[in-house]
């Protein structure tokens, strides 16, 4: 271990001062609210034994035009980028993030490449990375989040040139008492954003991936693939905000919801006044496989700018009887049924998904949640 | 400052001017006024004291933290309207000309003009209901007037009259209710009567202090049947800018209520109101709400499926031309098994006007073999138009079907250049559109309703009304 990465950094040193300071007066992030019932409660002293904490440096491997960097120099690299679309003031956890990262990575990305990022760990996580890409860009970026610990944060902010594909996608396997992501793109012209989230560990995930489709033309794709078990909480939002012309959006989620479980998810499609010729969708499904597991849904649409095309719809139920039935008349036994109809549903999103190793890794951590020991 | 802002403003002072006259200005709502009215109709005491009861709870609640701004609305100005010792001026040349003009173009004859305006306090329809109201005597039905229910039928109102079903303690906006509602309707349906004409509480929106803080109570009782409507499509004038009444409605063992609404106030409103059905095993509830006027409404009816086999079924129809803000939605909550909810939303939003759909629905567990179904459609006519969607849906039990589905869309350009390839004018195509649009509420109500809600919306798009 190197120490403290970050003592000599400036600007890091600035934002460690001014996140300490927030972090007293801000709130938890907000949780949706019905009469009666708040969707996510967060555990109490989450920050407690956050002191001196080492940092980690995760397995990193690139293929093609990538630069990247870590510590004090990807901090020098990114400069104002960081922590410029997340904002440390959001809320409380933005601000304990902000006082303690301690994996930095900064990549600068250019024509077609490719990285991969990998953290395995046993001790507090404070992970960041930021993501620039030139004009002209096709770069596929992957995280993965083992290990276990009793809290985690990951953020990621990417900013794109000019007609520029990054293609994200992050599986969160890590079983962390709290895991808390924020994720966030700003896409410029003529360029796409992909997300893919893949959430399966940990005790309460809260999760928010959000897309600025500012560019005119650009474009913002998000897959989510989530299936908590147990008294696994996972609370999801996707949000994208239309403002440039011609600015598209597609995003579709599939969940399955076991044992005492609770599936939690906000879509948001904001289509700001400058925004015209917008089209935005939103899908997201739920499969409860036990009657004590719960979903909650609020697909939100915003529309500011009535040139627009926009839809969003919202499912859940059980495993249709008469499909289960079918399976069993075919000499399978409840069982078997069950499962190969949990992995028929995670299909339609999983045909989407165009990074390839990504997609294995999801099926291996669905097909491990199938087939455990009930 | 523009003209228009100008006028707003004066509009506003005017009317200051006229409140301060009447009592001492900044006093606002006080238990003397509440007394005041409580002994005014000579309540029983219970009543009195649930009145003073909301009132403080009203005092204690704190105003919505979401939804359309409320901000200018002005509690102080309720107490004038309030107040039964308010003189009541019936004067036809204080209705603004807009609605007159509107009364014109709708074709409502002059008596029924003074009346739907709220200024002509004699006006009831007595030849029309007296043969109705002698066959519901027969059968044991009561409509009645909600005071009058008070003198009346004690036990009955004492009993559901804000208690188990809307609690003063609901809601702000219940709270203010509970402590100054009057008249309003009373409805009760004895077991296994069908009330086959439609109960209408069309021309009795008349009486002293009432249409502002109406309280409507319909009890239903097992296997009855009983069709309310409530308000009417024709623009309703309000001295004061807050209409906030309260529906409670009974739908015991296999009874079937619809209660239909078209509210169309003027557009200086605020339009906040709490509407809720208690619905027992395989009784069913329609909603039918049609919210075309004021500056905000606020209106979700709710459906508590509290007895197996229960179902509600919620159509809500917003339109909100210039200036409006129209916040409506449903809340559905599943609390026995087999239970069924169906959630049709519709807006139209015009000019800078805004429509927002906000529902929730959920379903505890233990609800077996429920099903839920939302659609939200919005239509967008102008480039300042806005519409939001905003449901909220919980499902704790796994046997459940829940689909949810929304669209929004600009009033397509391809339908209106075919229509216009047959030979449709532009603004003749946009009103088929429409048309087609609401037809599913349209359909759910009495002719002359649909007639002239179809007008209205017409006479709206043509920017012809105020």
């Amino acid at each position: 271990m190197q120490g403290n990465q970050f003592e000599n950094e400036k600007r890091m040193k600035n934002i460690r001062k001014k996140a300490k300071e927030a972090y007293k007066e801000l709130e938890m992030p907000e949780s949706i609210r019905t009469p009666g019932r708040t969707w996510t409660r967060y555990p109490k002293n989450i920050q407690d034994g956050i002191k001196n904490i080492e940092n980690f440096n995760p397995e990193v491997s690139t293929e093609g035009d990538i630069d990247y960097y870590t510590g004090a120099e990807a901090a020098e690299k990114a400069g104002e980028k960081l922590l410029d679309s997340i904002k440390l003031e959001e809320n409380k956890l933005n601000a304990l993030h902000a006082a303690n990262i301690n994996s930095l990575i900064y990549i600068k990305a250019r024509g077609n490449s490719k990285a991969h990022i990998k953290y395995d760990t046993d001790d507090f996580l404070f992970a960041h990375i930021v993501i620039e890409t030139e004009n002209n860009t096709d770069v596929r970026i992957t995280e993965e989040f083992r290990g276990k610990n009793k809290l985690q944060t990951s953020f990621t902010e990417i900013y794109t040139g000019d007609n520029s594909r990054v293609n994200y996608g992050a599986i969160e396997s890590l079983d962390a008492k709290l895991s808390y992501s924020h994720r966030k793109a700003i896409v410029g012209r003529d360029s796409t954003v992909k997300w893919l989230n893949g959430q399966f560990e940990g005790k309460l995930n809260r999760t928010k991936i959000e897309t600025i489709l500012k560019g005119d033309n650009s474009e913002t794709e998000k897959i989510g693939v989530w299936y908590p078990i147990n008294k696994q909480h996972f609370d999801i939002s996707l949000h994208a905000y239309h403002i440039g012309t011609n600015t598209k959006c597609d995003m579709d989620s599939r969940a399955v919801s076991d044992d005492k479980s609770r599936s939690i998810y906000e879509g948001l499609q904001k289509v700001e006044k400058t925004a015209s010729d917008t089209k935005s969708f939103q899908d997201q499904e739920t499969l409860l496989l036990s009657d004590r597991a719960e979903a909650d849904a609020s697909p939100k649409l915003m529309i500011e700018n009535p040139e627009v095309e926009a839809s969003h719809a919202a499912a859940s139920g059980n495993i249709q009887k008469d499909k289960k039935h079918y399976l069993e008349s075919r000499g399978l036994t409840d069982e078997q049924a069950e499962r190969l109809v949990v992995k028929g549903y995670f299909e339609p999103v999983m045909s989407k998904i165009t990074l390839p190793d990504l997609k294995e890794s999801i099926r291996k951590e669905v097909i491990k949640k199938i087939e455990r020991e009930k | 400052m523009s003209e228009e802002k100008v006028e707003k403003n004066q509009e506003r002072f005017e009317h200051k001017v006229e409140t301060e006259k009447a009592f001492d200005a900044g006093k606002g709502l006080t238990e003397d006024t509440i007394k005041a009215i409580s002994k005014d109709k000579n309540e029983p005491e219970w009543m009195t004291k649930r009145r003073l009861k909301a009132f403080r709870h009203f005092k204690k609640r704190p105003m919505p933290n979401w939804g359309p701004d409320l901000s200018e609305l002005d509690f102080n100005e309720i107490s004038h309207y309030v107040r039964p010792d308010a003189e009541q001026s019936d004067n036809w040349e204080e209705v603004p000309e807009e609605i007159k003009e509107t009364f014109d173009k709708l074709g409502i004859p002059e008596a029924e003009k003074e009346a739907l305006s709220g200024v002509g306090a004699q006006f009831e329809s007595q030849v029309v209901y007296q043969n109705m109201k002698d066959e519901w005597e027969e059968k044991g039905v009561i409509f009645m007037d909600m005071d009058k229910a008070v003198q009346e039928h004690p036990e009955l109102v004492k009993e559901y009259f804000m208690t188990k079903n809307v609690p003063a303690q609901d809601n702000k906006f219940a709270a203010l209710h509970g402590a100054v509602w009057s008249g309003g309707s009373f409805v009760y349906v004895p077991e296994d009567v069908e009330v086959e004409i439609p109960v209408q509480a069309y021309f009795r929106m008349n009486q002293k202090g009432m249409g502002q803080f109406e309280h409507t109570l319909i009890i239903a009782e097992p296997g009855s049947k009983v069709h309310y409507i409530e308000g009417c499509s024709a623009p309703q004038y309000t001295r004061s800018n807050l209409h906030a009444g309260c529906v409670e409605v009974f739908v015991k063992e296999g009874a079937h209520v619809q209660y239909s609404t078209v509210q169309n106030w003027s557009k200086n409103t605020y339009n906040l109101n709490t509407k809720r059905a208690k619905v027992d095993s395989n009784g069913v509830m329609e909603w039918v709400s049609g919210s075309m006027g004021s500056k905000v409404t606020m209106l979700y009816p709710s459906s508590h499926l509290n007895g197996e086999g229960a179902r509600a079924n919620h159509i809500t129809i917003g339109y909100a031309g210039e200036g409006q803000n129209i916040d409506t939605g449903a809340k559905v909550v599943h609390n026995a098994p087999h239970t069924k909810s169906t959630i049709e939303s519709k807006s139209i939003s015009q000019g800078d006007g805004r429509t927002n759909y906000r529902g929730l629905v959920r379903v505890p567990k233990g609800s077996h073999g429920s099903s839920v179904s939302i659609e939200c459609d919005a239509l967008m006519f102008d480039k300042e138009a806005t519409s939001d969607t905003e449901p909220y849906i919980e499902i704790k039990e796994d046997d459940v079907e829940m689909a949810h589905e929304a669209t929004v869309g600009r009033i397509g350009d391809e339908e209106i250049h075919y229509l216009m390839s047959r030979g449709i004018e532009e603004e003749e195509a946009k009103e088929m559109i429409v048309r087609g649009f609401i037809e599913p509420i349209a359909k759910e109500l009495p002719l002359e309703y649909a007639v002239e809600l179809n007008r209205l919306i017409e006479l709206e798009m043509e920017g012809s009304l105020g």
